[in-house]
């Protein structure tokens, strides 16, 4: 069975890089198209997506433990949604959202919360 | 004056995957054409006869439920279209979600299916009507839902 | 001074709960603010108890009117995970219900928008019109809404020669109709008056907001997912991305009409190129490794991650649908629209709220 990873993906260690990363995107005129969040080693695994003449490029950045990474919604305004789904679904805080409901996106006090973590 | 010749119904969508709603409104379209019983879709609970609710109930949408079902005014009949609405169907163990209408708000006829054929609703909407006849002649009120504190956060 | 008005989650024009709380000045739009949350049933948690199978059944259930495009995807991103190619027929019928199902998503959103500015009878002669392809999806799939038609390694069912015709035939009394209601659309003085100019995003704009389908084309952008998304189908069958300078509701709407002449042709094209053969194959084992999968659905690009980890279910999936990145659109459109117009401004970019929250 072949071993599949996702083709043209780089991975960044910092944060602050992630986000220069992202603005060299922006200025390369990419499309935000996604970011997706998985379990990994205790912390997160963020894979941001981005398309270009139909092309997808990804960035790799892996969340410590207990670190609250930056949100990109200041550069890419569409990434609001997504970053607060995660806030929701993970238990994940994203500093400098543009609008952050604070973990109440999909969920209310009641309901059963960050279910996905 | 008879109530069943022309019930108005209002269509609830609490957390359906949309498959049912369009189903619901299919009816009213030319093809099964509900307009011959009289059925008309009105916007405002407050002139609506019959509800019409699509998919399971969850955390968020249960207020809104309770809070349109209050506005009706007696005698009110509810329909809970799909299996979503009728016990949670396919996604009665999901997380977000509580499970049947009839979990929160009275029912008085269910009309199965994954998604129900225009037929079953209007066989449903059809059943619903003798019912609502019924309940006019008893002078039989609907449950007062009492809404559980501000469940909905507020997003600011 | 701003009024804060609520718009949903209970709004007659909106057929699924999803609230807007608008800030208005003097009956201007000055500031929005989503709230969503009223359909979140929390889908990508099923994959704990359901097998890789089971969760295309899952998958057609994120949403009720592009079900059958969220089933192929999902089985064609297991598909990469296993690596493995289904048969050519397989691939064929897939395209065929992909386009039948656009024509009936376009259709009735056509419907639905002509309800939105209060042309009733132009939303009766849609879903009439609608109500034939519905009978062809259920002819070919046993099923008008949830088709089920596609599984991991191909498809479940085959057409026959009857339906084939069956299909053809509807077709060509389905142009027609279409350019009936075009004709409506396009030059109808009551439509023009209420759709040009209004929600205007530019070319840059729509890019940067990260739209995805007709909100994209509408303002000029050909970014069609079917054109690539490593589907060498689309390209073997040929067609013309629909694309609109003008980026306001006017612009999309005849973005949605070009789509279904396209979507028609392309169903001609791939009935006249359909294959003989098998239409599945059998995929053993479990899935392991990671894979993106796009496909392009009526409102836009859908975006498929799957992990597997060995097992019987999957590890992860994430679906990025249409209308998800459509809404921050809104942000950037609604400001300086008439309270009146947001209606019409929220259902052009064709909400579909179960997708969005899943």
């Amino acid at each position: 069975m072949p071993d599949n990873v996702i083709q043209n993906i780089t991975e960044i260690k910092s944060m602050p890089e992630v986000l220069k990363a992202v603005e060299g995107m922006k200025g390369d005129g990419y499309r935000y198209v996604t970011m997706i969040c998985l379990k990994a080693n205790e912390g997160h695994e963020l894979i941001y997506v981005f398309e270009k003449d139909d092309k997808l490029k990804h960035l790799r950045y892996f969340v410590k433990p207990g670190e609250k990474p930056k949100s990109v919604s200041g550069i890419y305004l569409c990434a609001l949604l997504i970053e607060n789904e995660y806030q929701d679904l993970f238990g994940l805080t994203f500093e400098g959202l543009a609008i952050d409901y604070k973990g109440h996106l999909y969920l209310t006090p009641n309901s059963p919360k960050t279910p996905l973590a | 004056m008879s109530l069943a010749k022309s019930p108005w119904i209002i269509h609830v969508n609490v957390n359906s995957c949309n498959g049912c709603d369009i189903e619901v409104v299919a009816c009213l379209t030319p093809l099964y054409d509900a307009e011959r019983f009289g059925v008309l879709n009105i916007g405002t609970p407050k002139q609506a006869d019959i509800m019409v609710v699509t998919g399971s109930v969850n955390y968020k949408s249960v207020n809104v439920l309770k809070n349109i079902y209050n506005q009706i005014p007696d005698p009110k009949v509810v329909l809970a279209v799909g299996a979503c609405a009728s016990t949670g169907g396919i996604f009665h163990d999901c997380y977000n979600v509580i499970g049947g209408v009839d979990q929160v708000i009275p029912v008085d006829a269910y009309v199965p299916g994954c998604c129900p054929r225009p037929e079953a609703i209007l066989d449903g909407v059809v059943a619903a009507l003798s019912i609502l006849e019924e309940k006019k002649k008893g002078n039989i009120k609907g449950k007062e839902v009492k809404l559980k504190g501000n469940e909905v956060p507020s997003n600011a | 001074m701003t009024t804060v008005i609520p718009f949903g989650p209970q709004h007659p024009v909106l057929p699924e709960p999803v609230s807007l709380k608008l800030e208005i000045d003097n009956d201007v739009v000055v500031g929005v603010l989503p709230s969503l949350g009223y359909v979140h049933r929390g889908l990508e948690k099923f994959i704990d108890t359901k097998d890789y199978n089971q969760t295309m059944y899952i998958c057609e259930r994120i949403c009720g009117i592009c079900s059958g495009i969220h089933g192929i995807t999902y089985s064609r991103a297991v598909e990469k995970l296993f690596d493995v190619e289904i048969p050519e027929r397989a691939q064929y019928l897939r395209v065929i219900n992909s386009e039948l199902c656009r024509i009936h998503s376009h259709l009735l959103w056509l419907g639905l928008f002509a309800d939105g500015f209060g042309f009733e009878s132009l939303f009766y002669e849609c879903w009439k019109y609608r109500e034939d392809v519905l009978d062809l999806l259920e002819r070919f799939t046993g099923n008008r809404v949830i088709h089920s038609m596609s599984k991991v390694g191909g498809a479940s069912r085959d057409l026959t020669k009857e339906q084939i015709d069956q299909i053809l035939k509807t077709l060509d009394d389905l142009e027609p109709k279409v350019k009936n209601i075009e004709k409506v659309f396009v030059n109808n003085y009551t439509v023009k008056k209420r759709l040009v100019g209004l929600g205007v995003m530019s070319k840059q704009l729509a890019y940067e907001a990260g739209t995805a389908g007709p909100t994209l084309r509408g303002s000029g952008n050909a970014v069609d997912v079917r054109n690539t998304a490593d589907w060498d189908i689309y390209r073997d069958l040929g067609f013309k991305t629909a694309t609109e300078k003008e980026g306001d509701c006017y612009g999309r709407t005849k973005v949605r009409i070009d789509e279904i002449y396209e979507s028609i042709k392309l169903v001609r094209n791939a009935i006249s190129k359909l294959p003989d053969g098998e239409i599945a194959t059998r995929v053993k084992g479990f899935p392991t490794g990671e894979a993106i999968m796009r496909a392009e659905q009526p409102r836009g690009e859908v975006v498929y991650y799957v992990k597997g980890n060995g097992t019987k279910n999957l590890e992860r999936l994430k679906v990025r649908t249409p209308t998800f990145a459509n809404i921050p659109s809104l942000l950037l459109m609604l400001p300086g629209v008439k309270l009146a117009d947001v209606p019409i401004v929220v259902l052009t970019i064709d909400p579909c709220i179960s997708c969005t929250e899943r």
